[in-house]
């Protein structure tokens, strides 16, 4: 292409249009940021730059005649299982650019999931199901340290025993931490009113609690990362729990960086720094190199809270994430929150989110165990995160022995996503992963807030049908029941590591 | 002339246009004899009486604000405009002889011209009088319209 | 009450629908010479065949539901003051308690020898157009002479075209519309009026309009003869002040009113192109003899007359230019009045066909024009009579997206949403 290095010719999406039921309404155009589209006047048409197209297809959303189709780029490479089109762009970008590759979103490889892999169980003539429509059905779930024992006044009924503060979840899904920065005010208010309105909880991520939030802090998780960005006092008091975050699932072992540029004056006033620096978390908490150490984070923000917030600590699900566990439940946290190999990011090396980490479901799987068998398990709530995608994988994994699912992209989904993996670039088309003013203000907070409600009513609904078919009426009945799993093309080893049976035994 | 007027019209919220122009399209759609945009658009030369614009980060659709105090009432010299009881600006567009006074003096652009060989007049919003209910406002994605009592 | 109004075109129909806002019941009575209520800015459209009844302004319904009641084909022919009473041409008194005096503007006819000749004509009344049209069929008219490159002129001379009489216009001046356009705009306009085949003779006048009983020809200051069947005269309108002499009423250039469109005398008013209005941009009181004002005026002298206090925001220059096919608009001065204005010009006429100008004075803007493209003009317009601050965008007024978000967001908000467009919200700030 002209003035362009070849390979740039070799783009993977094109947006096709029918020019006759094109109206020149130059919706596309405004709508395209990624400059992929424009309008020639002298030619009266709207033309398109390919190569800049990320498949994002918010012009084929609303173009108001669908008149716009994106496609594949039908001219592909040869044929080869090994060198796929993928391979070659992406050595293609390398020798052009000398950099890592940055995508966002989660891991988009085949790797297996375990969910669609297990079966529930239904009951049938032996002991009947349950009609969610006609009987009560709990989907309560609480989160934080349950007591060893109960201790009973003399009367024999009431209880002696007091517990620590527990979250109150009227659905066993929260939404997982996207900072001020890599997604927008809207999407973190919109999350903040539907909880708020359905009775769950929303995480800020690490950048910090906009001063304009902070009327939802009943709701509201406040992250406490490398970065320590927006960390005060206040801070921490504006909130129903504090998450110490220690790693991410589609980043793991790495920190954050938020770069300058989008550092704008919301940003800056939220996490505290200078508007236009760099925001960078670093990998590791440069205080936290031991157990012990995170013992004293973790009791540092309960001494500065009076004891009166849970305290989470979220990690990647990495190779030894068991054994982890275990020493976060001794270091005193109220809830582990651990996030899969499919977690998203707003922003991470794509090496990094394809090939480190491991499949959430085995990390619940293994984490459960392991805390069963220390005898720690009711000391921690289990939060599973990473790429769950429906009712029916959080019912999965509670079953499997989580509390508690966090959910992130289906929540960007819920505002629009088409997840291109372009959040990095701080131009989403659909105002979800971008400050810029133009772009987020494409994100109605009401709107999304009712979308997301209407999700959360719907995942309710398919929980609540999905355990009356299995003759169980509150969700506690299922947490870590693993004997109404079952599992179908699975090795011997991945069974026994999941606990489950497979089907037909 | 203080009484308040018994009049619902389009009210423009800036922060949610998305500038998409579904307004536009939805208007020329419903004003046109085949109900189809396409050929609203293509074969009966028609154009939108709402107008989205844009600069930067600030966008809105906007249409005809049936003024208090129409400058175009006055201004028309062939009696196509004509405000009814509830202070509804209408302009016939069979009487308009186009004179463009009224796109000269509305202060927010909305009455636009319309100049082909076979058809020269003025045209602007009408509230979707045949209609029950503002187009535009129905079409919008981002509840950047609404639909209200003149305030 | 008894409202009484001498005039029955734009300024007496402003007036009605005025009093009417304030006053549902009071007495109202128009007084014209003239049989209708017909629209004076289209009655060059006769020459082309547009059917009459398309001309009426308002028809009888209009004046029947106000509760008017109209004295048509009568001259008041003076006012007493004292006795507030308008004596008609028919010797009949005609009582008022307000009086509003819409008489308009008159033909300026230069003396020229043989004026009075059969077959020259001039052109702001129906009657007139419509005996023009007819004299030029009963003479089997070929060529005309129109003196005068104004819009009235220009406009007769277009209309005769489309009827395939030849046309000469002889303009003083070096150029058409030299008083509205700037020198590009007037060229534009000129090629435009060549296509169809007008011919012009610039610097020149017509020093003599000869022939026996009927015009034949006229002969130009430069000394050349020219064949002439029929002369329009178009050199302009003065305001047409006589009747308001006869109360006495204070008379100027036009007749001088205040604020809320009262003259000198007690509850005599007056509007239209009879008056002299202050000029929002210089502040000056002159006769701007358009539709548009008058109407406006009218309005205001109605709500005044019927005891509602309201001041006329002022006036300014408003011009369309309806015949042709390509429009031409302007509004406010098209030239700097002083070396303090910046001149902003997106001539794009040959290549896109359109050609838009803006002159911004202090940082206010005061003028434009805009042709080819005129969609929206109108928020120019609103930022000359608002005075609103234009620096930030002066450069974008003559772009064809111009728009609403050029302007503070303060004013899209009083507008836009609290629905601030009453008369009094369209002061100058």
């Amino acid at each position: 292409m002209l003035f362009k290095k070849p390979q740039v010719a070799f783009y993977p999406f094109m947006v096709l249009r029918d020019d006759y039921k094109c109206v020149r309404c130059k919706s596309c155009v405004d709508q395209c940021s990624f400059d992929a589209t424009y309008y020639d006047e002298d030619l009266n048409m709207i033309m398109n730059h390919h190569e800049n197209c990320v498949n994002c297809k918010r012009c084929e959303a609303f173009c108001p005649t669908d008149a716009i189709k994106v496609v594949r780029n039908p001219s592909t490479f040869h044929p080869d299982a090994n060198w796929t089109p993928e391979a070659i762009r992406d050595i293609h970008v390398q020798m052009l650019t000398g950099a890592v590759i940055l995508t966002s979103t989660g891991n988009d490889k085949p790797i297996k999931n375990y969910f669609d892999h297990l079966l529930l169980d239904a009951c049938q003539v032996t002991n009947p199901p349950i009609d969610p429509l006609r009987e009560p059905m709990e989907l309560k779930t609480f989160i934080g340290r349950k007591t060893d024992q109960l201790q009973f006044d003399s009367d024999g009924v009431s209880i002696k025993t007091t517990i620590g503060k527990q979250l109150e979840l009227e659905i066993p899904v929260l939404f997982s931490a996207m900072s001020y920065g890599s997604i927008n005010l809207n999407l973190q208010k919109a999350m903040a009113i539907a909880c708020r309105e359905f009775g769950t909880y929303w995480n800020t991520g690490e950048g910090g609690l906009h001063k304009s939030l902070r009327e939802f802090k009943d709701h509201t998780i406040v992250q406490v990362a490398s970065g320590r960005f927006g960390v005060d006092l206040e801070y921490l008091e504006t909130s129903a729990a504090i998450e110490i975050k220690i790693g991410q699932g589609a980043k793991p072992g790495i920190g954050g960086h938020l770069p300058g540029e989008k550092v704008n004056e919301g940003i800056a006033e939220t996490r505290m720094i200078p508007v236009g620096s760099d925001a960078i978390s670093p990998a590791p908490h440069h205080d936290i190199y031991s157990i012990e150490d995170l013992r004293q984070l973790i009791y540092a923000l309960k001494e500065a809270t009076n004891y009166e917030k849970p305290v989470f600590v979220k990690i990647a699900a990495v190779h030894n994430v068991a054994a982890i566990a275990c020493g976060i439940a001794h270091a005193g946290a109220d809830a582990i929150a651990i996030d899969g190999v499919r977690g998203g990011t707003g922003a991470t090396p794509k090496s990094l989110r394809d090939h480190v980490g491991i499949p959430i479901e085995m990390a619940i799987a293994a984490v459960d165990d392991r805390l069963r068998k220390e005898g720690l398990r009711n000391e921690v709530s289990l939060i599973a995160a990473g790429g769950f995608r429906s009712a029916v994988d959080v019912l999965k994994a509670i079953a499997l022995g989580a509390d508690a699912v966090y959910i992130g992209t289906v929540a960007k989904l819920a505002a629009g996503c088409t997840q291109c993996q372009q959040c990095h670039t701080g131009r989403c088309a659909w105002g979800i992963t971008t400050n810029n003013p133009k772009l987020a203000k494409r994100l109605n907070p009401d709107i999304v807030a009712e979308n997301l409600y209407n999700l959360l009513r719907a995942w309710a609904h398919d929980i609540k049908e999905l355990l009356g078919a299995m003759g169980i009426n509150a969700i506690e009945s299922i947490k870590g029941n693993r004997l109404r799993l079952r599992s179908w093309g699975l090795t011997e080893q991945e069974n026994k590591i999941l606990g489950v049976l497979p089907a037909g035994m | 002339m203080s009484k308040k007027r018994k009049l619902m019209k389009v009210y423009p919220i800036e922060k949610n246009c998305i500038s998409c122009r579904y307004c536009e399209v939805a208007c020329t759609m419903v004003h046109s004899e085949s109900k189809d945009p396409v050929k609203a658009y293509k074969l009966e030369n028609l154009l939108p009486r709402a107008t989205v614009e844009v600069k930067e980060a600030v966008s809105l659709s906007l249409m005809c604000r049936h003024c208090k105090h129409p400058f175009c009432f006055d201004a028309c010299i062939s009696g196509a405009i004509m405000v009814d009881e509830n202070g509804k600006v209408n302009l016939d567009e069979e009487k308009c002889v186009g004179c463009w006074n009224c796109v000269l003096v509305c202060p927010f652009g909305a009455a636009h011209p319309m100049i082909r060989e076979e058809k020269r007049h003025s045209f602007k919003c009408d509230l979707c009088g045949d209609r029950g209910f503002p187009a535009c406002v129905e079409a919008c994605p981002n509840r950047a319209l609404i639909y209200d009592f003149e305030r | 009450m008894r409202y009484v109004i001498v005039g029955n075109s734009a300024a007496a129909v402003g007036c009605i629908t005025g009093i009417r806002k304030v006053d549902p019941d009071g007495e109202i009575v128009v007084i014209s010479y003239e049989d209708r209520c017909y629209s004076k800015p289209m009655i060059a459209d006769v020459l082309v065949d547009v059917p009459e009844e398309k001309l009426l302004y308002r028809d009888n319904s209009f004046f029947e539901k106000n509760g008017v009641e109209t004295i048509l084909g009568h001259k008041a022919v003076s006012i007493n003051r004292k006795n507030k009473v308008v004596a008609l041409n028919s010797n009949e008194l005609i009582p008022y308690d307000k009086l509003l005096i819409a008489t308009g503007g008159k033909p300026f006819v230069p003396p020229i020898n043989g004026s009075d000749k059969k077959g020259v004509f001039t052109f702001t009344e129906l009657h007139s157009a419509i005996s023009f049209k007819n004299y030029l069929k009963e003479n089997g008219a070929k060529e005309v002479v129109v003196i005068g490159s104004g819009f009235i002129g220009l406009e007769v001379a277009y209309f005769l075209r489309e009827i395939g009489v030849k046309v000469r216009v002889v303009e003083l001046l070096d150029r058409v519309l030299a008083r509205a356009l700037d020198r590009r705009g007037s060229e534009i306009v000129e090629n435009m009026l060549r296509e169809k085949g007008v011919e012009f003779i610039f610097n020149d006048t017509v020093e003599e309009i000869m022939g026996d009983e009927k015009v034949s020809s006229v002969r130009l200051k430069s000394g050349s003869v020219l064949r002439a069947d029929a002369v329009v005269v178009a050199i302009g309108v003065r305001p047409n002040t006589e009747l308001a002499q006869t109360a006495g009423v204070e008379v100027n250039k036009g007749i001088s009113v205040s604020d809320t469109m009262e003259t000198s005398v007690p509850d005599i008013f007056a509007a239209g192109d009879c008056i002299e209005c202050t000029d929002i941009i210089d502040g000056q009181k002159k006769p701007i003899p358009l539709f548009p004002l008058a109407f406006e005026q009218g309005f205001i002298a109605g709500l005044n007359m019927a005891g509602k206090k309201m001041e006329y925001l002022g006036g300014l220059v408003l011009n369309s230019l309806k015949f042709l096919p390509v429009p031409v608009l302007n509004a406010g001065v098209v030239e700097p009045t002083d070396d303090s204005c910046e001149v902003f010009v997106n001539d794009k006429f040959e290549k896109k066909g359109f050609y838009r100008k803006a002159i911004v004075k202090n940082g206010k803007l005061i003028g434009f024009i805009a042709i080819g493209e005129i969609d929206r003009t109108g928020i120019l317009t609103n930022l000359i009579r608002q005075k609103i601050d234009v620096s930030n965008v002066k450069e974008r007024l003559v772009e064809l997206d111009f728009g609403l978000v050029d302007l503070p967001q303060w004013w899209r908000e009083e507008k836009l949403k609290q629905d601030k467009t009453a008369y009094k919200d369209w002061r100058a700030f």
